[in-house]
């Protein structure tokens, strides 16, 4: 089966000045469809670089990049952004919103730059507010909702689009224990029935522990991360 | 929603957000705007003005105005009336000729006196300044040496003294002491071009009267209408020889309406430029202002944009959603500033005294110049924002 992330020896630096930053050096990952993969490693250590290049939002100075089987090397600026929008789905930390668009509005969003009829694209989003549990807030604006409520339209945006992979930034950091938890269910569930690829930047061992593999970043380096401790009050997803 | 309407809707929004900054930015513009309409209808409404005074007589009229002398030893030779009558025979391409005798005098009436200008003039200086007479008659050439006046329109209101419909004709004034009949008033009059003076403030007697009357009075001036098929260099230098041959040593300066017409045409062409200069660069400070917030909203919404970016849209689409925002804020300083350069143009019309006049297709290219102006203060706000890359709304987060 062919993997949605193929990473082969990828490696990005960052010029700050005169000094050269290897934000990622030499790392290999693949991803199979279904595969809950979660990442963590201390501040600095590379993972929103590894996760703007997965995302295409950056690319690497070296390496390969193959997403879903195709090579992302020699892919034109605009090309990349329409395979951006068609095989990846993006929860950002926060979750931030275009303010002037409704939340189902917001949701929409990516499927109206794929070309989708607007009918269409508000009859997808408000069937996947629904399955975030959010129908009755379709038409309120981003300043009235809460945060946990943002988050779970952030959720839905990205898996409105059935997205091969979906990339998770912290997309619990900003919530307490309950919310998070229920976030977590939400989002692996979500993944788990679209068939998608599922990468997510944690802190939390508890929700490295629910991924079926975890890996660490380290000063831009991947490896195998040790076994997660679980967390009292909290009962992990099912992966 | 398709992208287009989601690109206008989020650039009304956008606009709708920053009112206050986008007030100021379109109040420049507007006045930008208003300022070329304004001085492009205010140079149409001038010419037609300047045209309107050579219609009443024609462009086919010429002037031959007697020079100062060129020693001040010597005072410049005198112009016979009868010089003037035999002018007409001799240039068969002239018709209309009328001598014109002018002085400053004082003229009595019912027991006041009062300085006036009066013209002694031959029957066709009332057919070239288009002439008509409100009450009694117009001068004829029967009426050469007779004591008659016919007197302008402000004149007979100041010899009425304030008592309005006071009967003229018939009445009798002196001029130099000598008893002159009023035979008629004239309407409002407007001289051509040619001619300085005011005829609503003067009187006319005919030419022969004025020499017999006014001591020492000399020709100043003859105007005449040339045939239209008959080129106006050509009659002026026929009749200046003619005049030279029977005068001697006289010196003659001569002007065509025609030549006045070109001359005028050539002063509002570059009357219009410098117009156009001063309301261009209106418009650029106006559009430097859009430019300036725009930019200011670029950066401002660095994560909107790479957040959209991230979501799908091209760099086309973020490019299209900040010109349709400079172009929807320009059209509408268009919108704002075209009535305000109509505004501005009927002022300066009502304060000068011109006819207002406004061609629908003037503020109408206003809003396409405003439009047009948007597209290029946008662009590179809009070049600008599309160049963002998309890892900028990863960035920003939290």
């Amino acid at each position: 089966m062919t993997p949605v992330v193929h990473l082969e020896s990828v490696s990005r630096t960052y010029y700050v000045g005169a000094s050269a930053v290897g934000a990622l050096r030499e790392v290999s990952l693949q991803v199979a469809p279904g595969e809950f993969v979660a990442v963590s490693g201390p501040s600095g250590s590379g993972k929103s670089t590894l996760l703007n290049v997965l995302g295409l939002l950056d690319r690497p100075d070296r390496g390969v990049y193959r997403l879903d089987g195709r090579d992302t090397a020699a892919i034109r600026d605009d090309e990349l952004t329409l395979l951006r929008n068609r095989k990846i789905g993006v929860i950002f930390q926060n979750s931030p919103m275009l303010p002037r668009l409704t939340a189902a509005e917001n949701v929409a969003v990516p499927l109206l730059y794929r070309g989708r009829r607007p009918g269409e694209a508000q009859v997808e989003a408000h069937r996947m507010l629904a399955r975030v549990g959010l129908e009755h807030c379709a038409d309120q604006r981003p300043a009235q909702l809460s945060g946990g409520q943002l988050q779970r339209v952030g959720i839905a945006r990205a898996l409105v689009g059935q997205p091969r992979l979906i990339l998770a930034d912290e997309p619990t950091a900003a919530l307490d224990l309950e919310t998070s938890g229920a976030m977590l269910r939400l989002i692996v569930d979500l993944a788990r029935e679209s068939g998608a690829a599922l990468v997510m930047i944690t802190h939390e061992p508890q929700e490295a522990a629910a991924a079926q593999r975890h890996l660490a970043l380290t000063a831009g380096q991947l490896a195998p991360a040790r076994a997660a401790l679980s967390r009292p009050g909290w009962t992990g997803a099912s992966a | 929603m398709t992208p287009v309407l989601l690109n206008l809707r989020i650039a009304l929004g956008a606009l709708h957000d920053a009112w206050r900054r986008n007030l100021l930015a379109l109040g420049g513009l507007a006045l930008g705007i208003g300022a070329v309409v304004a001085m492009l209808a205010l140079t149409l409404i001038v010419r037609a003005e300047s045209l309107r005074q050579f219609d009443r007589g024609g462009l086919d009229v010429i002037a031959l105005r007697k020079a100062a002398a060129t020693t001040t030893a010597r005072r410049p030779p005198a112009i016979d009336l009868d010089v003037v009558r035999r002018l007409a025979l001799a240039v068969p391409a002239l018709d209309a000729v009328t001598p014109v005798l002018e002085r400053r005098v004082g003229v009595g009436f019912a027991g006041r006196t009062a300085q006036t200008t009066t013209l002694g003039v031959s029957e066709g200086f009332f057919d070239l300044n288009a002439l008509r007479a409100a009450e009694g008659r117009l001068l004829t050439d029967l009426d050469e040496n007779e004591p008659f006046v016919v007197v302008g329109r402000d004149h007979a209101a100041n010899l009425r003294a304030g008592t309005p419909g006071e009967p003229l004709l018939g009445r009798q004034l002196t001029i130099e002491g000598r008893l002159l009949t009023i035979v008629g008033v004239l309407d409002a009059a407007q001289a051509i071009r040619l001619h300085a003076g005011d005829l609503n403030q003067s009187l006319l007697l005919p030419a022969g009267t004025f020499t017999r009357v006014i001591d020492g009075a000399e020709i100043a001036v003859i105007y005449a209408r040339h045939r239209p098929d008959a080129a106006a260099a050509d009659v002026v230098e026929d009749a200046s020889s003619f005049l030279r041959s029977q005068v001697e040593g006289l010196a003659l300066q001569a002007t065509s309406a025609a030549e006045l017409v070109a001359e005028m045409e050539r002063q509002l062409r570059l009357f219009a430029l410098l117009l156009g200069a001063v309301g261009s660069i209106a418009l650029v400070l106006g559009a430097t202002g859009i430019m300036n917030s725009l930019l200011l909203a670029v950066s401002e919404r660095r994560r909107e944009i790479g957040l959209r970016r991230a979501l799908g849209a091209l760099r086309s689409d973020i490019q299209a959603q900040f010109l349709y925002e400079a172009v929807i804020l320009c059209g509408i300083g268009g919108l704002l500033g075209a009535p305000l350069g109509a505004a501005l143009t009927r002022l300066v019309a009502w304060h000068a005294g011109w006819a207002y006049a406004l061609p629908p297709v003037l503020p109408l290219a206003g809003v396409v110049l405003a439009i047009g102006t948007g597209a290029l203060a946008g662009f590179l706000p809009a070049y600008q924002a599309a160049r963002l890359r998309p890892i900028v709304a990863m960035r920003l987060n939290g």
